[in-house]
């Protein structure tokens, strides 16, 4: 039986900034498979690279050197424009901050990754309000972001991160932003969401109770993986 | 403090050069267009004035005699009243040079010299008159050539003249030749006015060739030792009030004459003036948009210098001193750029007024120290201004809402409320005292303009976020970029209003410019084809009966035009700007120039079908005969200078002549365009006796029937304009040309108000670059979800459009105001012209699409670099 490609696939991957006269190396030759439908959190210090990789691994950067596939695609090869249409049809992120847009409705941040496709409005305003009743903010579709709690936020920008029916999710410390009941919520969603649509999650995170629902831990440090673990899972021998 | 204004303000410059660029360049151009104006309008007065004032330096009073001058035969007497050291004639014309090969009138632009004549072999008057100005050393055997004139160097140089060599000038007679006598280095007001280009003849020949003959322009008066001023000038007005045409003369200091450039240049000025203070407003506005660009720039940093302690007040001043030194630097540039503009747009005042008030021929526009001190001020003042409201926004945030990347939304909609009420209260007194004038002077009007356009801009705010949420589902339904863009307009109401306000201002200002043009051209069109009635008109110099024609002896010259196989009629015309003095029946006594229109009245009886406004007879034709009856006692006026003094038939107009006060009774007004000050219209014999002057402006002529006007027109040009330097121009093309001159009136306040549109047209750069900046993160968000380089840039490119949709459409309203108010109350009031109001439709559908496009242009550059982020930066704010 053929083997099912890595959803993404790192080899030697170095990522340096050149900030003025002075050359910062995020990453620094990083070997990372994973695997389709698993969910690996990347943890570390600060400055260890962790969103360096969450970058990089989102198509929101490119490395400097090294061999980058995400989902059978090597984004290095890929025009810019064809870059923002992956983002927007593979991938689907959620950030710290939240990152809505705060002009827009909850509904309408819910389907921007639809209204940036092209797809008709009514369509994509439907698909949006149908997220937020999945994530349970069927009551809130005209909000606007400041008119929404931080966890009620959060979950808009899982909504929109879900909207395009993506293959890979990429989430950077989310629930850094929330109480712990908020937190749980969203990663409950987050869970559900994994196995309704057989996800790849990547998260980063600080948390390690939000790291001990992955399937697999990678540690960061000074730009390299330092170690990878497998947390205990439901079901394992004591 | 000091210690940090290398650190944290001139450390910016030197990092974000475009930033600093832009603010400086949007200073610079407000300044620019504020000096240019200024200088424009005082170098064209200064220069009026200074004719006046050409060699009479030397003097310490002048006799003069208006139109008609001053008679010879005074002289005696005036050199014999006691304390009068030396009295000097002076003749003072404008003449212009044949071009090599000229064999017509067609280099319209030919240079002209400034020609004095003096007398010459008088050592003292040529002392009074000429020792101090001109700068004139004279080697008497010169004068014994034929036809002897000393030269200026630059004009020498200029032609390659030498000693004893000919050269011409057109004069009364056509064709003057004269001899280089000698080459002198002119200085003082001459040099000023002429830039070297000047000719001082003997004043016999000066008058046998410009004419009238027996007459000078003034005569200026030098003291005795110890001689008092005022009783010499006493003495003199004796002399003057006894004497046989002794009546109309003035006795006064030097350039304090009955001749006001000032208030002669009229509508020049109102036109400029409008510009000058819209050019201010809309610069106000973009400085306060670069000002708010940088503030904003700048909150993180506010906010960790207030973390470690720095206050509020330290800030204020590093910011405000920040502005000062954008706003002296910005002043500086604009100063020299100014006086660049000024002296472009030159050309175009020197044509306008030399077209409709008095020969001008300034060569270089002069910024006098009051111009370079505002302009100095301007600047920094203007930014300093513009600064505080951004500074106090950023100041009355605590730190840490300062240190956020994430400026802080929605506050200003308080503000944009609350100067929308405010404006809506200007807009509404304005109408109100619209609708309660009659008519205004133009301080009154400049005020009424100022409230409406100052009411629109604080309105303008408020109503551009209305209009943008009425559209925003319209915009929706274009894609997210649509929606994204209203709600990037919609967020800050303030700077985006401002922009708006900017652009409307500017463009609003050039539609009610040609709301005015538009009305003007409507009322002269239909008067031109009632008025302009001959077949052919020709005058010497410029193209239309104008104050830079050279003055034609009127007899030779007709004689000479009837001569032309095919010309029926030859009618000369004069025309001189006068003192006029009124009585309105209230008893109101105004005195102020008037167009005295000299030709022979029958013609208008019989040929024209001027509209009659008020007769003696309830008709033309017997208002005409009345006149013509009894010439010395009758007279016509125009309509707008009856209505203008509150005068009508039977009233008496008061004119000054040179043989004293005359007085003649009105019995008709008729409809005219010819001035803004007023026509009086004598009959010429009578004008001729009493300003004993046989010279023409231009003539009307009249073809015989069967002949062809413009098989006559061409044989007049081949046989008569090179001789007399003779511009003949047909029915309809002379009817063109009034019609341009009635756009070209308005050229250099369009021009003005082009470079307007330009400072708004930064602003909508600045705002575009301020908002990208403050929504950084959001591009960033935008651009992680999926967004192309594209969609960010049509998001951009799409905001500063609706920037320029919402300021076009809102100055289509605010110029229909301005324009009404400008039409019906200013030009009214000021001039008499009852005009009807017409819209300028084309140019508002026009220019609201021009307006969209250049802002959607304007915004290309915030949109690339908006799309040009990179994303993981955007994300982190930066």
């Amino acid at each position: 039986m053929a083997r099912v490609p890595p959803a993404v696939r790192l080899r030697q991957v170095t990522k340096v900034y050149a900030h003025s006269r002075v050359e910062v190396h995020a990453l620094r030759g990083v070997d990372l498979d994973v695997e389709p439908g698993e969910m690996v959190a990347i943890t570390g210090p600060s400055g260890s690279g962790k969103s360096t990789l969450l970058h990089v691994a989102g198509a929101l950067d490119l490395p400097t050197a090294g061999e980058l596939a995400v989902l059978g695609e090597d984004l290095r090869a890929l025009s810019d424009d064809r870059l923002a249409a992956f983002r927007r049809r593979r991938l689907g992120f959620v950030f710290q901050f939240f990152n809505l847009l705060p002009t827009l409705s909850a509904c309408e941040n819910a389907a921007l990754p639809l209204l940036l496709d092209g797809r008709g409005r009514r369509e994509a305003l439907a698909r949006g309000a149908a997220l937020l009743e999945r994530v349970g903010l069927g009551d809130r579709l005209d909000h606007r972001p400041d008119e929404l709690s931080g966890g009620q936020q959060q979950r808009v920008a899982l909504a929109r991160a879900l909207a395009g029916d993506p293959a890979l999710l990429l989430a950077d410390e989310p629930t850094g932003n929330l109480d712990s009941e908020a937190g749980a919520r969203v990663l409950d969603l987050l869970d559900e969401a994994r196995r309704a649509q057989g996800l790849t999650v990547v998260l980063v995170t600080h948390d390690p109770g939000v790291a001990a629902r992955a399937d697999r831990v990678v540690r960061l440090k000074d730009g390299r993986v330092d170690q990878v673990t497998r947390p205990a899972q439901p079901g394992d021998a004591p | 403090m000091r210690a940090l204004v290398g650190p944290v303000a001139l450390r910016r410059v030197r990092l974000e050069p475009g930033r600093t660029a832009l603010l400086v360049a949007g200073v610079a151009l407000g300044v620019a267009v504020f000096v240019a104006v200024r200088a424009l309008n005082q170098t064209a007065v200064a220069t009026l004035g200074k004719v006046g004032q050409v060699a009479a330096g030397g003097a310490a009073l002048v006799v003069e005699g208006g139109a008609g001058g001053v008679p010879l035969d005074l002289l005696p007497a005036l050199r014999a009243v006691e304390g009068v050291a030396a009295a000097a004639p002076i003749v003072a014309r404008f003449a212009r040079e044949p071009v090599a090969d000229q064999a017509g009138p067609d280099a319209a632009d030919a240079p002209r010299v400034l020609v004095l004549g003096l007398d010459l072999l008088d050592p003292a008057a040529r002392e009074v008159a000429a020792g101090r100005d001109v700068g004139v050393s004279l080697d008497p055997a010169a004068l014994l050539l034929p036809r002897p004139a000393l030269v200026a160097a630059p004009f020498a140089r200029r032609r390659g003249l030498a000693p004893r060599q000919p050269f011409e000038l057109f004069a009364r007679e056509g064709r003057a030749s004269f001899v280089v006598a000698g080459v002198f280095e002119p200085r003082g007001p001459a040099a000023e006015v002429t830039g070297g280009d000047l000719v001082v003849l003997p004043l016999g020949l000066a008058l046998e060739a410009f004419g009238p003959e027996g007459r000078a322009d003034r005569v200026a008066v030098s003291l005795a030792d110890g001689a008092d001023a005022d009783g010499v000038a006493a003495g003199l007005r004796a002399v003057v009030a006894a004497a046989p045409g002794g009546a109309g003369l003035r006795v006064d200091a030097p350039g304090a004459g009955a001749l006001q450039p000032g208030a002669l240049l009229g509508t020049m000025q109102l036109g400029l003036t409008i510009a000058s203070l819209l050019a201010l407003v809309v610069g106000q506005f973009l400085i306060y948009n670069a000002m708010s660009i940088a503030v904003v720039r700048r909150r993180p940093e506010l906010g960790v210098l207030r973390a470690v302690g720095a206050s509020r007040a330290h800030l204020a001043l590093l910011l405000l001193a920040e502005a000062l030194a954008f706003g002296a630097v910005g002043s500086a540039l604009g100063l020299g750029l100014g006086a660049l503009l000024a002296d472009a747009a030159l050309g175009l005042v020197n044509a306008q007024v030399t077209q409709l008030y008095a020969m001008l021929d300034a060569r270089r526009a002069t910024l006098d120290a009051s111009t370079v001190a505002l302009g100095l001020l301007a600047g920094p003042l203007a930014t300093v201004l513009a600064s505080v409201p951004p500074v106090v926004s950023a100041l009355t945030v605590s730190p840490v809402e300062a240190a956020r990347k994430d400026p802080p939304r929605g506050r200003a909609d308080r503000a944009v409320r609350a100067l929308a009420a405010v404006g809506a209260a200007a807009l509404l007194g304005s109408a109100g005292w619209y609708v309660a004038s009659a008519g205004q002077s133009i301080p009154e009007g400049a005020l009424l303009l100022v409230g409406v356009a100052g009411g629109a801009a604080l309105l303008a705010p408020w109503a551009a976020s209305r209009a943008v949420t009425l559209l925003r589902p319209l915009l929706a339904r274009l894609g997210p970029t649509g929606a994204l863009a209203a709600d990037a307009l919609l967020v800050r109401p303030g700077r985006a209003g401002v922009t708006v306000a900017a652009l409307m201002v500017a463009l609003g200002g050039v539609l009610a410019i040609s709301g005015l043009v538009r009305s003007l051209e409507r009322a002269v069109t239909t008067w031109v084809a009632q008025v302009l009635v001959a077949d052919i008109y020709c005058a010497a110099s410029n193209p239309l009966g104008s104050q830079g024609n050279t003055l034609l002896d009127a007899e030779q010259v007709q004689a000479a035009l009837l001569e032309v196989e095919g010309v029926a009629s030859a009618y000369p015309i004069r025309f001189v700007f006068e003192e006029a003095t009124t009585r309105a029946r209230g008893g109101d006594e105004r005195r102020g120039q008037a167009l005295v229109m000299a030709f022979d009245l029958a013609f208008l009886g019989d040929h024209s079908r001027i509209p009659v406004t008020a007769s003696v007879d309830g008709g033309l034709k017997g208002a005409i005969a009345r006149i013509l009856e009894r010439p010395a006692d009758r007279v016509a006026i125009s309509s707008n200078l009856a209505r203008a003094r509150g005068i009508g038939v039977g009233d008496r107009v008061t004119l000054r002549t040179p043989e004293g006060p005359w007085s003649p009774e009105v019995v008709l007004c008729v409809v005219d365009y010819s001035s803004e000050h007023g026509c009086v219209y004598v009959d010429l014999p009578e004008y001729r006796r009493r300003w004993s002057d046989p010279r023409a402006n231009a003539f009307d002529l009249f073809v015989r029937p069967g002949a062809d006007p413009a098989a006559v027109a061409a044989d007049l040009r081949r046989r008569l304009g090179g001789r007399y330097d003779l511009f003949v121009t047909e029915n309809a093309a002379f009817r063109r040309q009034v019609l341009v001159v009635v756009e070209g009136a308005f050229t250099v306040t369009y021009a003005m108000q082009v470079i307007a549109i330009g400072v708004a047209l930064l602003g909508v750069v600045t705002t575009l670059l301020a908002t990208a900046l403050e929504r950084t993160r959001e591009l960033g968000v935008l651009r992680a979800v999926g967004a192309t380089r594209g969609q960010v840039r049509r998001t951009i490119v799409t905001e500063a459009a609706l920037l320029g949709a919402l300021a076009g459409a809102f100055a289509a309203g605010l110029g229909a105001a301005m324009g009404l108010a400008l039409v019906t109350r200013i030009v009214s009031g000021q001039y008499g012209w009852d005009l009807e109001y017409v819209y300028p439709w084309g140019q508002a559908l026009w220019g609201g699409a021009l307006a969209t496009a250049l802002a959607a242009l304007a915004g290309a550059l915030p949109a690339e670099r908006a799309a040009r982020l990179e994303v993981v930066r955007a994300l982190e704010g930066e």
